[in-house]
């Protein structure tokens, strides 16, 4: 009897060993160049190693500076995608190898185009779920500071925030066209009705509102507001702005112009910039990395 | 038989703490389900520009005045392929300050610029919003040009000034 019960026993100290070596911590295959890899508590870091764009320094200060990595992927191991809730975090590099004292900026943007599909996030929802921990870094000559960024998730979404809508190429090109010609056409328009007092009319009523002339009025304050937000915005945006109509924005769409996007099931992006503020010139550069993420 | 059914009591604590160690040493299978992979991807991106500023001198209302082709030049140090995005103020600072037209269409106190990369098109609409690629996909340097579109009328004669970015990431 004893035996028995020592030989259970055993049996179950060692299933319970056994249990804990089933589900491993994943791993994470490198896509190239010399993996260092990382591990923190809770989040599983993958190869780390130098994308580095550099942030030109003018005049003869002589050196340059740099920031790291240039591209970082969020979610593509299988089984460890990101998700609402889930927190994501990476050091960025700054590195400082000039002989001057400088200062950064450290900034959300969001994204020109992503060349790897990812649709560009909606700025006015996951601009708030982006922290950088020092946003005004300041580095002496010859040095690094790391700057940790984070892609905090909600847990809940608001269905208008989920949902956000962009143009494609094509529909920029498209609208901007339709404006430019409403534009124009007003102005002759403005001239003939107005006579010498063509300009002031036009700048009193053209520029509160934008009259396409061929769907619908768009405020053009907020066109400009709307343009320079593009590529996206959440419908939450749309909701509350009413530029984008939905009568437009249902042509746009089934022209192919205007796509819908989700922020929990399709793979989005943004970029995080890093300026130089000491930058005296009317032409300037900066660096930016890109943040690839793929939902769950 | 006693005997051993005390010995198997004394040990019970023993055997909770051991049960107790095991689970707790194995949080992994719990965590892994809330883990997310972060990974990054190697190479190297390196951009200058020169030179870093232009003068578009005295401007007349309604024209446009263009840098000369490929006055400017972007040096492309990089290891990979870089995508270069070209964005401005929104406001152009001077006295009566200039709107920047997105559209790439001027209007009253409205500006706006246009880019092309060594192609004299300036098909490029420079916008103060989300950056416009002036190159794609790009390896080597850039010569690049601008062009600004004078608004159609001024309220005063201040010189205005604006800001031009060229944003570099790996393709």
């Amino acid at each position: 009897m004893r035996r028995i019960v020592t030989i259970t026993l055993a049996l179950y100290l060692l299933s319970l060993v056994g249990c804990a070596q089933v589900n491993p911590p994943p791993s994470i295959q490198p896509e190239g160049g010399v993996p260092q890899v990382e591990e923190q508590e809770g989040l599983q870091v993958g190869e780390y190693s130098y994308n580095i764009v550099a942030i030109p320094s003018f005049g003869t200060e002589g050196g340059q500076v740099y920031v790291g990595p240039g591209k970082i992927w969020i979610g593509y191991t299988e089984g460890m995608e990101m998700y609402p809730g889930a927190r994501a975090e990476y050091p960025i590099q700054i590195i400082n190898k000039t002989n001057k004292d400088k200062r950064f900026l450290v900034y959300f943007k969001p994204g020109a185009s992503f060349n790897e599909g990812n649709l560009i996030a909606p700025a006015d929802v996951i601009q708030s779920w982006v922290e950088v921990t020092k946003p005004n870094p300041a580095l002496p000559p010859n040095s690094t500071s790391e700057i940790l960024i984070a892609l905090d998730i909600p847990k809940e979404i608001p269905n208008d925030e989920v949902h956000f809508w962009y143009l494609t190429q094509d529909g920029i090109s498209h609208l901007i066209s339709i404006i430019s010609e409403v534009k124009s056409g007003l102005e002759e328009e403005y001239k003939a009705k107005y006579g010498d007092v063509w300009q002031g009319k036009y700048q009193d009523e053209v520029t509160q509102e934008i009259v396409t002339g061929r769907v619908h009025a768009i405020p053009s304050g907020e066109l400009l507001l709307y343009l320079g937000k593009v590529g996206s915005v959440s419908e939450r945006f749309l909701a509350t702005d009413g530029f984008l109509q939905p009568e437009l924005l249902n042509n746009l769409h089934q022209e192919g112009y205007a796509i819908r996007g989700n922020l929990t099931t399709d793979d989005w992006g943004f970029l995080i910039a890093i300026k130089d503020t000491g930058q005296t010139g009317l032409v300037q550069t900066e660096g930016a990395i890109k943040w690839l993420v793929r939902m769950r | 038989m006693r005997r051993f059914i005390k010995k198997l009591v004394a040990m019970v604590p023993i055997l909770v703490v051991l049960v107790l160690l095991v689970v707790l040493a194995s949080p992994v299978s719990a965590a892994t389900t809330a883990d997310v992979a972060v990974n990054a991807t190697p190479s190297f991106v390196s951009i200058t520009n020169s030179p870093d500023n232009y003068g578009f001198g005295t401007v007349v209302a309604g024209s446009n005045v263009s840098t000369a082709q490929a006055y400017f030049t972007m040096v492309d140090g990089s290891s990979v392929n870089i995508d270069v995005a070209i964005s401005c103020n929104a406001t152009w600072a001077g006295g009566v300050t200039w709107t920047h037209d997105d559209t790439g269409t001027p209007g009253v106190d409205t500006a706006a610029l246009k880019a092309s990369p060594n192609t004299g098109a300036y098909d490029i609409i420079v916008k103060n919003g989300t950056p416009v690629n002036l190159v794609a996909n790009n390896s080597g340097n850039v010569t690049w040009e601008l062009r600004l579109y004078a608004p159609t009328s001024f309220g005063d004669g201040v010189l205005k000034t604006n800001t031009v970015t060229l944003t570099a990431t790996a393709t």
